[in-house]
This record gives structure tokens, sequence and C-alpha cells, in this order.
């Protein structure tokens, strides 16, 4: 299969990467641009850990085409601090003990912050119906839920 | 406590920022130069003969740069146990025969994945079929297909015996005869999974000078060491298994995989780092799930509640080898015993091999099931008898300095006082026996309560914890423990050990953790001895090093160690604060006086030191361990009486865990157990057919999501503490949380709605059956 | 998981896009949002030569009305951006509540609408709100076009009567009379994500002074092979005064009708209780 390529722009900078046209857009932050933050936990699109923000919206990097991202503006977990200073979210799910073995977070504050970022102060149900794409085995949500209701007050 | 500056604190995790940013990474993210990626061939067949593996087809595959069966290994077995009684019984990579759909009959490495993969479609076997069997009690009759002879010290002429634990005391016969109530119950557990977020993953690479170093998601890397090194045939000090984090395990990543001896194979033959990536279904079809247990319960109790006599039998279907089987039947026996005052106990557990795949540990390892079955029946007893559920339990709990039958003490055993918080911070007494309230309304709610125990550390290999602490001369500190981070915290709580006992703070502190090459043994993140074991091993360590510290600085300040203090890096003479110097300073003078010694603590701790061993797995006879922890659960529950559907409200943990270290930490395990139990006990379930997994995604296997998430209530119960310069006991709390829960929702569930469940999952049908069979009793 | 190799099209016009599809005729896919292909196609269950997309056609994720007040979604309109039309979410809520628990948010944010008919799984939830709305596609070839009513488009467990070389360009529904209200009821298989254990769809016209039922649609997923209307039960309704014995009377008929191959005792009592209550819903929302 012939590589072909394409432009992506990853938090904010832009990445010229040759790829064949069945790699995911997981595949290539991961194994081309050493961005391993996404995770893949099931490749099938039921456990979120993948996840990624397309122009602000959460999707599954497992089940899109490097291809058919370019043109968006794709911004991963690595990309949410900025010069140094960690995003609330990144804070407060440090403090509230919302991390165990941590394979799941970079997919759950991204979406989060996607939930923050279009209702600044959810309630407790809209939260978790938000985060119901993203699998956790180890906290049972309960400090996950605490961390974004941190966030959304701006306590930490 | 005494002041205490760091445990007992809920201080966030030391790994929280990587985790938090994406920088830790996990065996599934790293790449080495020139990297290989490796496939495993899997046995189709539930229960075959090998009799031939062509692999010229796929040898020859541009890309394929090298092909491993059975005949390229040392044909060297492995098992989770290996003792005189129960040997290793399985290959790492099949010889002549497979025994379980999935078992690894051959592997590929080949430049990327897309090539491994084709190379196994290249790869010609065969196979001649045999009769295989999948139902334990099935595989137990004399009519069933062998898979392996029986073992040959069980009397009874069962078939497939992988191994037998008997145990007892009293006479059971004359409990019974004495006994004003006896009831009699069967209670099945099922077959479910740990679904661990990060796949199972190795990447291994063998380099020039011999020695082959080894990345893999684990549950602790010396015993991979050890069983990597004996069916490669290396020496153990050629074998390094390094720190990855780890994405979950729970139980499914302790002892030795085929993907780990494959890739170290692969690149001892290639020459190569070699990758291999389990997919989630690969993971769901032929990694190891959770042991299936059924339970035969029969108690005779006096009329006031009382335990008379108790009769178990213990089922488990371990699969295709041993694996982990001879252990949960042997750990079903203290499951019994360790709650209760039984007088009179005859216990007897089979282990039994069925052509499905090999079964591992699973948080709470065979308490889950065994508990579930207890628990249910001391309400019906309770009921039966006119009696609440809390009383009945206060009436039998074990008291604090109770001996156990196996002469182990519960020493501070606090159970009485967490059945009694918990009952009352739930209100347990006034909510529950509503079931025949108000008929008609669509929703029920009910309570349900239920006890459990675990073991904090038990012996087993490497059978000790051992660590370093090493102070920097700017005074920091560099701590080297075995001890791996899987998400419960590890890094974190050993840290607040050293920083309270050196009087620096958590970021002075660097951990490095799990590599068999430069830190010490450790006994590994699944027995439940991290808190207990590991921690008072570095708690040893950091008191040796401040007592060295201190002698250095005691010379300098003209005063007597026993005077000293330190706090934030510095070294004060007690109640003369102006006497001081820094650790910096008291390191340099360590070096220039002292012969160059620049401080290095050490420390060991083993539990059960006046024992040889781990008890009998098959007589239970012996010594198990030295420190219990217990609990009591509560849940509440809201049953929709028209579909059946349950949801778990509230649930309430009191646990007597000694002390916490970390509250928050704790809070988390137990927020985690609480999800696991509600997994558990109300929907998951890995079904098969005929040996083939059937629930291959978690589509089809369903674990809690965030819309799930349930309130969850805890209550410390207090019965140890930390004191400076002696070992601490401390008690787990990464295991035992799951089991109370599990019954304490079947309890509310029969509250709620007056149907008892005893097979596990309780599926909506199960109750709306129930409560047909009700109606149409009543008419 | 990987996904196996193809070749990658990506059309500018709907014209280019069945001229490939012409060409590849059965050695092609389309790729709309990739939730269901993608997964297919990780799973080996088909192994396209080449994958078309649409996401290079412009428009295709429009909602728009005719001058009759019918509407029509291209095949790129996404469940998120159906329930986030605030015309949708107020003309057919219970269409707009179906979609929301489909999948989960970032698949909501991907998937269509259109490809999750034509993926035709039986217990998608979008199905059964749209058999009783009536609703029908558009279908295109390069030599033509055709219009197939949702209920006609089914035909077992992931098969439509589409054509390999056809493309699903419209999904119209037409205007409700007044006095209508529809209700989407369901349990899941397990826990509160996944899967749709039984899904109920009831869309009622009731004449506001007598109480009769002018029109009754009841559809069903998850318990037949294909997602269904329960006509027998529909016809015990229409024309009735509605009190509450007949609605349980044609909760029982539902019951009674369906054919389900798994867990059927439950699907049949979670069927009947679930049609009682989507009635009661859409009653309630007519006033």
């Amino acid at each position: 299969m012939k590589k072909q390529l394409i432009d992506l722009r990853i938090n904010g900078d832009s990445c010229e990467v040759a790829v064949e046209p069945q790699r995911t857009l997981l595949e290539v932050l991961r194994e081309d641009l050493g961005l391993t933050g996404a995770k893949e936990a099931c490749g099938t699109g039921e456990c979120g850990a993948c996840t990624v923000l397309a122009d602000g919206k959460p999707i599954l990097s497992c089940l899109t085409l490097a291809i058919e991202a370019q043109g968006k503006e794709i911004t991963t977990i690595e990309g949410l601090s900025k010069a140094g200073e960690l995003h609330p979210l990144q804070k407060a799910f440090i403090q509230q003990g919302a991390i165990q073995c941590g394979y799941c977070t970079s997919g759950m504050i991204l979406n989060a912050k996607s939930i923050l970022d279009e209702n600044p102060k959810p309630s407790r149900e809209e939260i978790l119906k938000g985060l119901e794409g993203n699998l956790c085995r180890c906290t049972g949500y309960n400090k996950i839920l605490e961390a974004v209701m941190a966030a959304s007050t701006g306590k930490d | 406590m005494e002041d205490l500056l760091f445990i007992g604190k809920s201080i966030p995790r030391k790994d929280g920022v990587e985790k938090a940013t994406g920088r830790a990474l996990y065996t599934v993210d790293m790449v080495l130069p020139g990297m290989l990626w490796g496939k495993i061939l899997r046995s189709p067949y539930p229960h075959a003969r090998i009799l031939n593996i062509d692999t010229s087809r796929a040898e020859k595959l541009h890309g394929v740069k090298a092909v491993i069966t059975g005949n390229e290994t040392l044909g060297i077995k492995h098992g989770f146990v290996e003792t005189p009684r129960y040997p290793p019984d399985q290959y790492p990579l099949a010889m002549d025969r497979v025994r379980y759909i999935g078992e690894e009959v051959a592997a590929v490495a080949a430049v990327d994945e897309y090539v491994a993969e084709e190379a196994l479609n290249l790869i010609q076997v065969d196979y001649e079929e045999l009769p295989a069997v999948f139902d334990a009690e099935e595989a137990m009759k004399p009519g069933a297909p062998e898979i392996h002879p029986s073992h040959p010290k069980v009397k009874e002429h069962y078939k497939n015996i992988g191994g037998k634990t008997e145990s007892g005391w009293g006479n059971v016969e004359r409990g019974f005869a004495d006994s004003y109530l006896i009831r009699e119950d069967r209670f099945e557990g099922q077959l479910r999974t740990h679904c661990y977020m990060e796949p199972q993953a190795t990447l291994a690479s063998f380099d020039f000078s011999g020695k082959l170093n080894v990345w893999t998601s684990s549950q602790g890397p010396f015993i991979k060491r050890a069983k990597l090194a004996a069916t490669l045939g290396l020496p153990q000090s050629n074998v390094r298994v390094l720190k990855a984090y780890v994405g979950g395990a729970y139980g499914g990543k302790i002892d030795l995989f085929a993907h780990e001896f494959c890739a170290s194979l692969l690149s001892i033959k290639t020459q190569k780092p070699v990758k291999i990536v389990c997919s989630r279904d690969e993971v769901f079809e032929s990694a190891r799930h959770g042991q299936p247990i059924l339970v035969e319960l029969k108690t005779g109790v006096k009329k006031d509640g009382t335990l008379l006599a108790q009769q178990v039998k213990v089922i488990n279907n371990s699969g295709g080898y041993r694996g982990s089987g001879v252990v949960v039947i042997f750990l079903c026996w203290g499951f019994v015993m360790l709650c209760y005052r039984i007088p009179n106990l005859k216990y007897d557990g089979y282990s039994v091999y069925t052509n499905n795949p090999v079964r591992a540990p699973q948080r709470g390892h065979g308490a889950p099931n065994l508990r579930f079955a207890v628990e249910s029946q001391m309400d019906m007893i309770a009921e039966e008898l006119g009696i609440d559920p809390v009383e009945i339990r206060l009436k039998n709990a074990r008291q604090p300095g109770d001996i156990l039958p196996n002469e182990d003490s519960v020493r501070n055993c606090g159970l009485i006082e967490c059945i009694e918080r918990a009952a009352e911070t739930t209100q347990f007494k006034e909510k529950y026996g509503r079931k025949e309230s108000s008929k008609e309304h669509r929703f029920r709610r009910g309570i349900g309560m239920g006890v459990s125990s675990y073991f904090s550390g038990s012996l087993i290999y490497p059978n000790a914890s051992a660590a370093l602490v090493k102070l920097n001369d700017d005074g920091t500190v560099s701590l080297l423990t075995g001890a791996l981070d899987i998400g419960q915290g590890a890094e974190t709580i050993l840290s607040q050990i050293v920083a309270e006992e050196l009087g620096v703070s958590m970021d002075d502190i660097r951990v490095v953790a799990a590599d068999t090459e430069t830190t010490p043994i450790d006994i590994g993140v699944w027995i439940s001895g991290g808190a207990y074991v590991t921690g008072n091993a570095v708690k040893l360590a950091a008191s040796d090093a401040r007592r060295q510290l201190f002698e250095a600085a005691a010379q300098e300040l003209e005063a007597s160690p026993e005077e000293l203090i330190a706090k934030n890096r510095e070294i004060f003479v007690k109640d003369s604060p102006g006497r001081s110097i820094s650790f910096t300073q008291a390191v340099t003078a360590s070096i220039a006086k002292r012969r160059g010694n620049p401080i290095i603590g050490q420390g060991h701790f083993r539990t059960m030191k006046d024992v040889p061993a781990h008890p009998s797995l098959a007589t239970t006879k012996g010594r198990w361990s030295d420190n219990y922890a217990f609990d009591a659960q509560v849940a509440e529950v809201e049953v929709d009486m028209e579909t059946g559907q349950v949801k778990l409200l509230k649930a309430t943990t009191a646990h007597d865990c000694g002390f916490p270290i970390n509250p928050l930490i704790v809070e988390g395990q137990i927020d985690g157990q609480v999800s696991m139990a509600q997994g558990h006990a109300l929907w998951e379930e890995v079904l098969m057919e005929k040996g083939k997994t059937i629930s291959t995604s978690f589509l089809d296997y369903k674990i809690p999501c965030a819309k799930d998430m349930v309130e969850s209530h805890y209550i410390d119960v207090i019965t140890e503490k930390y004191e400076k310069d002696i070992p601490y006991r401390t008690k787990e709390v990464g295991e035992g949380y799951v089991s109370g829960m599990v019954a304490a929702i079947a309890n509310a569930v029969y509250d709620a709605t007056g149907v008892r469940v005893k097979t596990l999952p309780i599926h909506p049908e199960k109750i709306l059956m129930g409560l047909k069979e009700k109606k149409h009793r009543g008419k | 998981m990987r996904i196996p190799k193809f070749e990658y099209v990506r059309p500018l016009t709907v014209e280019e896009a069945c001229s490939l599809l012409y060409k590849y005729k059965t050695d092609a896919k389309i790729l709309a949002g990739g939730t269901d292909l993608f997964v297919k196609m990780k799973k080996k269950k088909i192994l396209p030569k080449a994958v078309i997309s649409l996401n290079g056609i412009k428009r295709l994720d429009r909602i728009e009305w005719d001058e009759r007040e019918n509407v029509g979604m291209g095949p790129l309109v996404t469940h998120d951006g159906l329930v986030r039309h605030p015309t949708m979410r107020k003309k057919f809520d219970f269409l707009c509540e179906a979609c929301l628990k489909i999948g989960t948010r970032q698949v909501r944010n991907m998937g269509t609408l259109a490809g999750n008919l034509c993926n035709a799984s039986p217990s998608s939830d979008a199905s059964a709100p749209l058999l009783v709305l009536e609703a029908k596609l558009k279908l295109v070839h390069l030599y033509g076009e055709r219009i197939v009513p949702l209920e006609d488009f089914f035909v077992g467990p992931f098969q439509t009567v589409l054509h390999p070389e056809e493309i699903v360009a419209e999904i119209r529904i037409p205007k409700l009379p007044p006095h209508t209200a529809g209700s989407y009821q369901y349990v899941h298989k397990a826990s509160s994500v996944g899967e749709t254990l039984v899904g109920v769809a009831v869309l009622l016209t009731v004449n506001p002074e007598d109480a009769t039922c002018q029109e009754a649609r009841i559809g069903l997923s998850s318990v037949a092979p294909t997602p269904i209307r329960a006509k027998a039960a529909e016809r015990t309704l229409k024309g009735r005064r509605m009190d509450a014995k007949i609605i349980e009377e044609a909760a029982q008929v539902v019951s009674d009708e369906i054919q389900p191959r798994s867990r059927p005792w439950y699907r049949r009592e979670m069927a009947r209780v679930l049609v009682e209550r989507a009635i009661f819903q859409a009653m309630e929302k007519i006033g």
C-alpha cells in the first residue's frame, strides 16, 4: 500500500507524516509522533482510552483514520498543560486521588475537558453521563467525579 | 497516633503528574531500536494431540525473522504453584498436547504486526481432536475424558483432580446432632474476568552480552524473573525484569505467561527486541479469567444463632492446567474460618481440570464467591430463627485475641466494631425488613450486610521484601524497592514511610523500583503484603539510614544520637533547636570521618518469622499470616419490580485496616472494589460454549461505567498504630473489600424483593422469575 | 488491533462516490463515521479492497425542511448533530432521546444515523423511533435513485436492501399531524451502558376531545432479527378510546406477538412493561 504524505495539526503544531491509509490517528500519534498518552485498551470503540479532542469534541482515535484527521485541530493529553503549568483538570485529578493505574486517565481528562468547555458548571449526572464512554476499572469513578466537580468550581 | 507528618495523611500520589500528563510509560508504550513485533498462534481445539507443526512457509515469508514452537524450547514446565506436591504442569509452548482453546502453540517475530499475522496463517498444525469436558462436576465423573491424571494423593476416585484441600476440627456429626437448625445450600459463583485496561504486553530484548532485558505488564518482577530464567535455561542474573507502569492487573498478571516466554525466546533467536501486545479479544479469549467456584454449605446453629458446625465443599474449575486452582481451594478454607468462631468444621476443596483456559486469582481470590455463600446463608438462617442479620453476626464474630484453629492469632481484630458501626451508620435495623411494605410500589429498596476477612501478606517466593534508602549528598533520598506500583499507590505510601522516618519531604524522595538487577527482592504486589511486608522493610531501611545519619551528626553536634530529631533535611538537638546541622553536612561528615560511609540504610522484613514456609495447601496445617484484616459492608439497593433491574444506591465499608497510611489511597481502593463487587454481583459473566469464549469484548462483558458509580462511604476502624523504630501492623486494603460487598448486595436484593438468588450474577430475570414463583406459591 | 490494508478514495461529490462504487462493486465500502466499518474490518468480518470516504463531500451533514414540512437529513448527520439540533429536539424529542442512548459521547460525535441504519443491528436504538415515524430512505446509485420506507429497508440481522452500489443520500421524516407524540423506552442488557435488551418506540395520535386513538404505531428493537412494527397491537388500539385496560391489552398483544430468540421470557416481559410505559408517556405528552 502506498504511503501518503499528510498534514496533521496536533496540539497547535503542524506535523507532516507519511502514512498508509489504514493507519489510525491513534497509531500515528503513538508510533510515529511519540505521543503515547492516548492508549488502546480495546481497539473497537468501547473503552474510550484512545479519546482525543478533534476541534474540541471527544472522538475515538482508534477508529479514526489519520488521513481523515487532517483539517482538524487535534488535542492530546500532552497538549493540555501549557508552559509547564498543569491544566486545572490535571491538578484536580491528582489532588482528588482520581488516578490509580493511570491507563484511562488521558482519555478521561480530555473527555472531561470537553464537558467543562461546553458547560462550566455541569451537574453530577451530566458529568457521569458524559464520561460513560471512558471505562475505568480501578477507581469506581467516585474520585474522578470529585475531580471534575472540583475543577468546575475552581477549587482544588 | 503521635504527631505524624506523613503517615495517615491524604498525600497525592507521587506518579500523579506523570500519569495526568500522559508521560508515564507502560509496556505497550515502549519501543527499542530495531524492534520486531511478535504474535502467538493458539489452539482452536479444547483438547487435542499435536501430530505435526510445519512452520516452513511462515519462515519463508518476507519480513519474518523467527518462528518458534515447543520444539525450540527446552521443554521445561512452569506453574503458578511449584512444590513437590504440586509440580509445574504447563509448557510455555505446547509440546504434544493442547488442553484448551487458546493454548499457545507457536509464535513468530516479524517486522510489523501485519506480517506477523500473515505468518501465523502460514503455520500448518495437524491436530487430532480428543474428547473434551468443560463442567467441573462432569470432569470429576468416572467416564470423563482425562485431561491430566488425578493427583495421586487424592483418595476419592474422582477424575481430573488437580489438587485437594482437606481440613477440619472438632466433630461435625455431633455438632449437627446438637443443632437446633440445619441449612444445606448450594451457591454458584460465575466465571468473571479482570478487565485491566492495559492489555497483556511484553517487550523482551536479548543483548550480545547474553543478558535478557524484559519489560512486561505484571504484578512484580521477581517471580517473572525466576520463571523466565527457569524455562529459558538462563541464570537468574542474566534475566533482568525492569519496571514499567502497569495499567491494572487485579490478580491476572502474576505468574508466567506464554507471551512473556515467547517474546524472550524470539528475542534470543533474532538478537533483536521483540514486543508482543495481546489484543483485547485475545485477552478475553485466552488470558486467565478469575476462578468460578461452587460452594456446598451445610451449617448447624443453636436456637440463638450461635454456629455449631459447618461442612463445606468447594469445587474450583481451574481450566486445562492447575494454575492457581490449588491455592484458591486452600484460601476458601481460610475465608470460611476467619470471620466467625466455628467449633466444628469439615472442609473439602477440589481443584478440577477442565478443557477451559487456565484460571487465575481475581481480586479476592475466592473470597467473593465464598463470602457470598456464607453470608447469604447466614441471612437465611437468621430469618428462619427470627433474629436480625446484625445480631447473628455479632454473636459469632471473631473477637480480638482469638486464636484461629491453625494457631494464628487475629490480634487486634476489629470485626465487631466494624459490624456495629456499619449497622449504626446505615441505620440498618430501621431499614431492614421492608419487603412486605407498600406492595404496589414499582421500586423497592433493600439493605444487606456482608462481612469478610483477608490475610495481609503470606509466605510466597521470594518470601521476603528488602529495601535500600540511600542519602544523596544534598540530603535528598533515593529509595530502592522491588515493589511495583500497579495503581495501588505503592511508591507513594513507601515514600510516606521514608519521609516520616527521615524527616524529609515527599519531593525529596526518588523512588527506584521494580528492577530485578538494581532493586532488592520484593514479595510482589499480589499477596496483599505491600503495606505490611514491603512497608516494614522500607521503614527498617529508612530508620537504619537515620541511625547512621544520627551517629555522624551526633559527633558533629557533640550530642548523643538519642537526643537528635530529623526534620526538613536538618538534624536538631531536641530542646536545643539552635544546635543543628543539615543532612548535607551530616553526609559529608560521615564520608570524611566514618571511613567513607555515604549512608545507605538497609531493611528487610518477612511475615511469620518463626515459620519456614507457607502452610500446607493440602492440609492447611501451619501458620498462615500474622496479620488479618476485617470488614463489614452494607449495601443499599433499589429494585425496579417490573423489570428486575437492580441499582446499587449506596455502599458502606467499615474496615479494620489497622490504620490507613494514606486515607485518600485507601478510599480509592475501597471505591474500586465496591465497583468490582457491583459488577460481580449484578452483571459480569464470561460466557463460554464448549470451551470457546463467547464474551470477547467490552460490549459483551459489561463492567461498570461512570453512570453506574456507587455512592461510597468509609468507616475506618483503627486497631493498630505507627510508631518509630518498631515494625507496624497495618493491614491490607487492596483485595478484601470485594467479597463483603458482593454478599451485602445479594442480601440487600433479598431484603428488597424476597427473592434469594444463589447463582451469580443476579440477572434481572432471576428476580422476576423469583417473584413469579413467589406469587404462585402464595396462591 | 490494526485495520487491514485497503485503498482509500475520497470523492468530492455524491456522483463521484456512486461512480466509484460502480467501479469497485462489492469490493468497496462506504466510510461515514467509521465506528461500525472499522470495528468490522478489525474483526475481519469484512475486508473491502477499497474504502470510499464521504467525508470530503460538502453539505452531507445538513438537516433541512421542505415546503411540506417534511425533514431531510443527509448521510453524514451524526447522532450528536441530530441531538443538538433545537428543532429536531422539539419536534422529535423521543428520537433524540433514543439517539442519546446510542454508544457513548465519543461514538455519537463520530457515528452517523445513516451509517447506523445501514449497519442494521437488531438492537439499534434509532431504528424503532424512525420506524414509528415512518421514515423513508433515499438511495442513490450511478444510474438512478429510489425511495425505500425504513420498514422495508431491514431484511435480517445486519442485512438491508441496500445494493452494494447504492448510497443512502437522505433520511426523510414526514410531518407529524397535530395531537401526536412519541416515546422511547428501553432496558439495557447489563449496567447502564451498552446494548439495548429491548427498545420500544410508540407514536400516538389521539383525538383530544374523546381520547380516541387516531393512529398508533409501535416499534421494537432487539426482539426480532430486525427492528419491527407490532402491527397486531397497533390494530388493537386504533379507533379505540384510550384507557388503562386497552393499553394493558395492547402491551400483552405485543408480548405474545414477538419471537425473541435469546432470553425470550425476559424479553417478552420487558416488551410488555415498556410498551405500557411508552404509551402512557406518549399520552401524557399529548395532554
